[in-house]
């Protein structure tokens, strides 16, 4: 038997279902989860509303009538405006959107330009609209193939394909594969759902008795067959490894996919940087990785004051982290506060030994994530500041992200408090470390091996300060690694630490600091793991340069031209001293050692040219001075400051997961009442009941709906008469009989009369005499009145000329 | 079915010969023979009562009579009577006008209510009782009755309940100018009724009247004529309104008229057009209506006006 989707595809059964809806809205948001996951860029999160508005869509066009051509037209039609509607929701509240769709399609243009010029990238507009419109297209697609042809393959397959992609991306940055199996889960789930509405479709044609539970009796079946499948295959390789000879068994069975995993990394990895290297590459999670050769385009051109000293150098810190484990750092407990520029500064604790310098960037590239010297105090862009607050009301300034991105070729400035603490002061500033610090910073993950504990023991031994233990760590791996830049994957089942350290001694900056990070904290000093630029090469005397940035009136004192590439890229350990806060030091092989000015007293002045210290007797008056006044501050701050809100996008998607799981109980619940009462789930019949139930009038629409979603097929296609009628102004009363509605329609478009007199004649057969009747033709007809009524209603809606 | 719709036809256009621009009267005319019930044409003097009753009759292979009503006449002058005859010294049967296949009674509310009584009777039991005997009447029975509503000195209006007896009451009218031109040139030298040939035969017309039983009347439509007739019981201007038998008439009637109209199955179209003549008759109006001059005909398509049809729309009953 021929199924009816094979010939007519627009006329034939729709495979409307409750639970096939929810299924595939769930897919698309999983889907959607996932990319948000990689955290790529910024507002990823907008893929999953187009991915849910898309499917939605999807749904409606796929219900529909409208040929595929047309269901194309409108998925471009809507496509545009949503993918800007989204776009330029993240772009400013304040702008008109006028002004905001100027900008989204300027960014967007500039970007394909420098694509299609084989630059990189430096807008992630560009690669957010991209994603966007693919979640759209599979949003719609996925919805449209569900309803139209009931096809689970054809529905899922693309979407399947695009998370499998992904996740290979994903993998430097340790993509939980939940998404994926719950992606599976679903899908598998689809196809049994669909493959029984086919069967009772099929049965109901060949008029097969069928138990009416059977339906949802089958489902949970399935469900539950499906889930126990799931946990079996999820947990296999666990109980597998529990059993040696399970173990080889297991390894012979997954060692085709690691080997096709690995291949698809160096296919991949080509493609890892045109499109994704966007300003925006610091999210919350960073992967240690294998590493890339990278391009020395310049990046950043800094004007900053001269620093004192010959060993010292600016790092042009991104955002640090605190969290390792597996091959990954986490920033973890973070909350976002806004900050204007009007405000005097971040936050931030005071140490001794800070000197605040003001430097000036020129980006070429846009930018989310501000680069600044550590640690950062004040931005010139209205940011909003990851932070994590501290127990005594200050914050520890994570991560400075503007509102709107700082666009390519344009300058920021910042203000910086950087560390001149000297040898001896860090040396003297013992172990007394505050709680925070200490809560935080010396995790250590449990998969650390003995031999690397061991090593941290054997390189403190004979050590007291943890300034000497530092320098002592530091120096082992500055002699010990081989610095390059790419690396070969490290071996399964290997903790890296230990694979540095022991086996292959060769790896890049992020190996080094997260060594002497990990390290460090073995041996009780807290420490953290900084990114960003390492401090580029000096122009000191380069007029050009230094015309071309727009800097604020010249300081007193030196300023030196810091010209940063994309090759500057480094990572660094940052290290916690007491009284004087975080102090960076350098293990990179390949990077200049660092060395701090000896100074055996803290009293020795040390070189400044912007500020001077103060003299010695007024310190004390100034510190006091300077609490009040920060107190005061304090209190002045508008209350955004000090109200932290949680990050919007984990909002969004808890917002999205939570309409969902309520949507699944209500049907649930609905449907479990329908099966219980031995009727048909309809929506807008149980609202006019309910209505009625409070002795409300439902309206007329309403009514009509619940009509139309209970009468026959035949019923509904006389109808299309009926709303003709209405929509040209005839509105039928219920005492005319359908001849008599046909013979007035007939009148008002007589072009279709003969097709409104066959319809009627087959609609009075098939319900006065029940006769049977050929549903492919009434389709047909039905849509040619359609047609014509549209084309008459249109007409009435025109403006009539005032002369004739 | 078909030979019957094929039947109706024919009868049709063989009455149009002689009765022109009356589409509508004929058609349910036919529609009262098919159903085996008696038709009372009403109207004023002129219009072709008469005529349409002798050209249905004419059309038909049938007997046929024609009783003109005075008021004094006696109910054994239609019936018949028996008469002593000396030969063989018995009394013998001597049938009247009435017993004949198709009887015209003209102006039968000229007779007096006992020979209208008479006549009614007949018309209900199929049969005449002289001297204790039964005499069945043929088959097919039916009776023509016309009536003139204006005139009414020395008139005897039908009793109501007896109106009841017949299915269909029709009003002829006026001709509208084209046809009575048309009229007008055809009868110039002869009657066309003098040239009309019987058409069908006997048999066919009772098989006809047994077919149309099988005409299919869905659940929604028997529903909706049960409703109509419901709701002239309960209407504010009727004093009473039409009764079991009236709901039959217009089942029975629909049946006929569909078939007519060539389908094996009613319409509200077809229950629509006959109520009117179906039901009018059927109905007594209040004293109230009388003095508002409130017709029953404007009460039937009031009732029809504000009842839904089922199958109409999608908020409509199930057809």
């Amino acid at each position: 038997m021929l199924d009816e989707s094979d010939h007519s595809p627009y006329q034939a059964t729709r495979w409307f279902d409750g639970l096939t809806i929810l299924l595939g809205l769930g897919m698309m948001l999983i889907a959607g989860s996932q990319l948000v996951a990689t955290q790529w860029t910024d507002d990823l999160y907008i893929v999953i509303t187009l991915a849910v508005l898309g499917t939605l869509l999807g749904y409606i066009l796929g219900y529909s009538r409208f040929h595929p051509g047309w269901v194309a037209f409108f998925t471009l039609a809507y496509g545009f405006p949503a993918i800007g509607w989204q776009i330029g929701l993240r772009i400013s509240n304040t702008l008109p959107w006028l002004e905001r769709t100027n900008i989204v399609f300027q960014t967007v243009s500039q970007s394909w330009q420098q694509f299609s010029r084989q630059e990189a990238v430096t807008s992630p507009m560009l690669f957010l609209f991209a994603m966007a419109g693919l979640y759209w297209l599979l949003g719609i697609h996925l919805g449209y193939v569900i309803l139209r042809y009931g096809n689970a393959w054809r529905a899922s397959l693309p979407v399947g394909l695009s998370m499998l992609i992904i996740h290979l991306y994903g993998r430097y940055i340790e993509l939980s594969p939940s998404y994926l199996g719950g992606f599976l889960f679903l899908s598998i789930l689809l196809l049994g759902r669909l493959t029984l509405l086919r069967r009772i479709h099929r049965w109901r044609t060949e008029i097969l008795p069928m138990p009416l539970q059977a339906k949802g009796d089958i489902t949970r079946v399935l469900m539950v067959t499906i889930a126990i499948l799931f946990l079996l295959a999820w947990n296999g390789p666990t109980y597998a490894n529990s059993f040696s000879s399970m173990q080889k068994t297991w390894q012979t069975i997954t060692k085709p996919w690691e080997t096709f995993t690995n291949r698809m990394d160096k296919l991949t990895s080509g493609l890892k940087h045109p499109l994704l290297i966007v300003a925006q590459i610091y999210g919350n999670t960073l992967s240690l990785g294998n590493g890339n050769p990278l391009e020395d385009d310049i990046v950043l051109v800094i004007d900053a004051p001269k620093l004192p000293g010959n060993g010292s150098r600016y790092y042009w810190q991104a955002t640090v982290y605190d969290h390792y484990q597996d091959g990954s750092w986490q920033t973890t407990r973070t909350k976002t506060v806004p900050f204007y520029p009007s405000l005097p500064r971040f936050n931030t604790p005071s140490y001794s030994s800070l000197q605040e310098i003001t430097v000036n960037i020129h980006t070429s590239q846009s930018l989310y994530t501000l680069f600044a010297p550590a640690e950062p105090v004040w931005v010139s862009t209205n940011s909003e500041l990851q932070v994590r607050p501290l127990p005594n009301g200050d914050v520890e300034v994570l991560k400075v992200n503007t509102k709107t991105p700082v666009l390519a070729d344009s300058t920021y400035s910042a203000r910086a408090e950087i560390s001149l603490a000297t040898e001896a002061e860090l040396r003297a500033a013992g172990r007394a470390y505050p709680d925070w610090v200490q809560g935080r910073y010396l995790q250590v993950p449990t998969s650390i091996t003995p031999r690397t504990r061991q090593l941290a023991y054997d390189l403190a031994r004979g050590l007291h300060d943890p300034y000497d233990i530092v320098e002592a760590v530091t120096q082992y791996l500055r002699e010990n690694l081989t610095y390059m830049d790419t690396i070969s994957p490290l071996p399964k089942g290997q903790e890296p630490l230990d694979w540095l350290l022991f086996d292959s001694r060769i790896g890049f900056c992020n190996y080094y600091a997260t060594a002497e990070v990990v390290l460090l904290r073995i041996l009780g000093i807290p420490a953290r793991f900084a990114t960003g630029y390492a401090q580029g090469t000096s122009l000191e005397d380069n007029a050009d340069l230094l015309s071309q940035l727009q800097t604020t009136p010249k300081e007193s004192g030196e300023r030196v031209i810091y010209v940063v590439r994309r090759n500057n890229l480094h990572a660094w350990p940052e290290v916690f001293f007491p009284h004087y806060g975080w102090v960076t030091f350098e293990p990179t092989a390949n990077q200049a050692p660092l060395i701090r000015s000896r100074g055996e007293t803290s009293q020795q002045p040390i070189v400044t040219t912007i500020n001077p210290t103060p003299i010695n007797g007024e310190e004390e008056l100034l510190d006091e001075l300077s609490r009040l006044d920060k107190q005061a501050q304090r209190a002045l701050r508008p209350s955004p400051m000090i109200s932290l809100s949680e990050n919007p996008p984990k909002n969004m998607l808890l917002i999205w997961m939570g309409l969902f799981v309520m949507l699944i109980l209500v049907v649930l619940i609905l449907r479990h009442r329908a099966i219980r009462q031995n009727a048909p789930l309809n929506l807008p019949h149980i609202l006019v009941v309910g209505l009625r139930r409070f002795h409300l009038a439902p309206p007329a629409l309403l009514q009509h709906w619940a009509a139309y979603s209970q009468v026959s097929q035949i019923r509904r296609a006389f109808e299309e008469i009926n709303l003709a009628l209405m929509l040209l102004g005839f509105s039928p009363a219920p005492s005319l009989t359908p001849s008599e509605r046909a013979a007035r329609l007939a009148d008002l478009l007589p072009q279709v009369s003969i097709d409104i007199q066959s319809l009627t004649t087959t609609y009075q057969e098939a319900i006065y005499a029940g006769k049977p009747w050929q549903r492919s033709r009434v389709t047909q007809i039905r849509h040619n009145i359609r047609k014509a009524w549209f084309r008459a209603w249109l007409r009435k809606l025109m403006p009539k000329p005032l002369n004739s | 079915m078909q030979s019957v719709t094929a039947l109706g036809e024919k009868l049709i256009t063989n009455i149009e010969k002689v009765i022109i621009g009356k589409h509508a009267a004929v058609e349910l005319a036919v529609v009262g023979l098919l159903c085996q019930g008696h038709v009372l044409i009403e109207d004023v003097p002129g219009v072709g009562k008469t005529m349409l009753a002798r050209s249905l009759a004419r059309s038909l292979d049938v007997s046929f009579s024609r009783i003109q009503f005075t008021p004094d006449m006696l109910p054994s002058d239609i019936t018949g009577t028996s008469i002593f005859n000396q030969k063989t010294r018995e009394f013998e049967f001597r049938a009247g006008p009435l017993i004949s296949q198709i009887v015209l009674a003209d102006e039968i509310n000229r007779a007096t209510p006992k020979t209208q009584s008479a006549l009614l009777e007949a018309m209900q039991e199929r049969q005449v009782t002289i001297d204790g005997i039964s005499h069945p009447l043929p088959r097919p029975f039916m009776v023509l009755a016309t009536q003139n509503p204006i005139e009414y000195e020395g008139t005897f209006p039908l009793p109501e309940a007896q109106l009841d007896r017949f299915l269909l009451r029709i009003r002829l009218g006026y001709l509208i100018k084209e046809d009575e031109l048309k009229v007008l040139k055809e009868q110039q030298y002869r009657h066309p009724l003098e040239d009309l040939e019987p058409v069908i035969a006997l048999t066919d017309l009772l098989e006809a009247q047994e077919t149309i039983k099988q005409v299919n009347v869905s659940p929604g439509l028997r529903n909706y004529i049960v409703e109509i007739n419901r709701r002239t019981r309960t209407h504010d201007n009727v004093y009473l309104g039409v009764s079991t038998r009236g709901s039959l008439a217009l089942f029975r009637a629909s049946q006929a008229f569909a078939t007519i109209r060539g389908r094996d199955y009613v319409l509200p179209d077809d229950i629509k057009r006959l109520a009117v003549p179906v039901l009018a008759h059927r109905i007594i109006l209040g004293a109230a209506a009388r003095l508002q001059e409130v017709s029953a005909k404007s009460i039937i398509t009031d009732i029809i006006a504000a009842l839904p049809v089922p199958g109409g729309d999608i908020l409509s009953a199930k057809p």
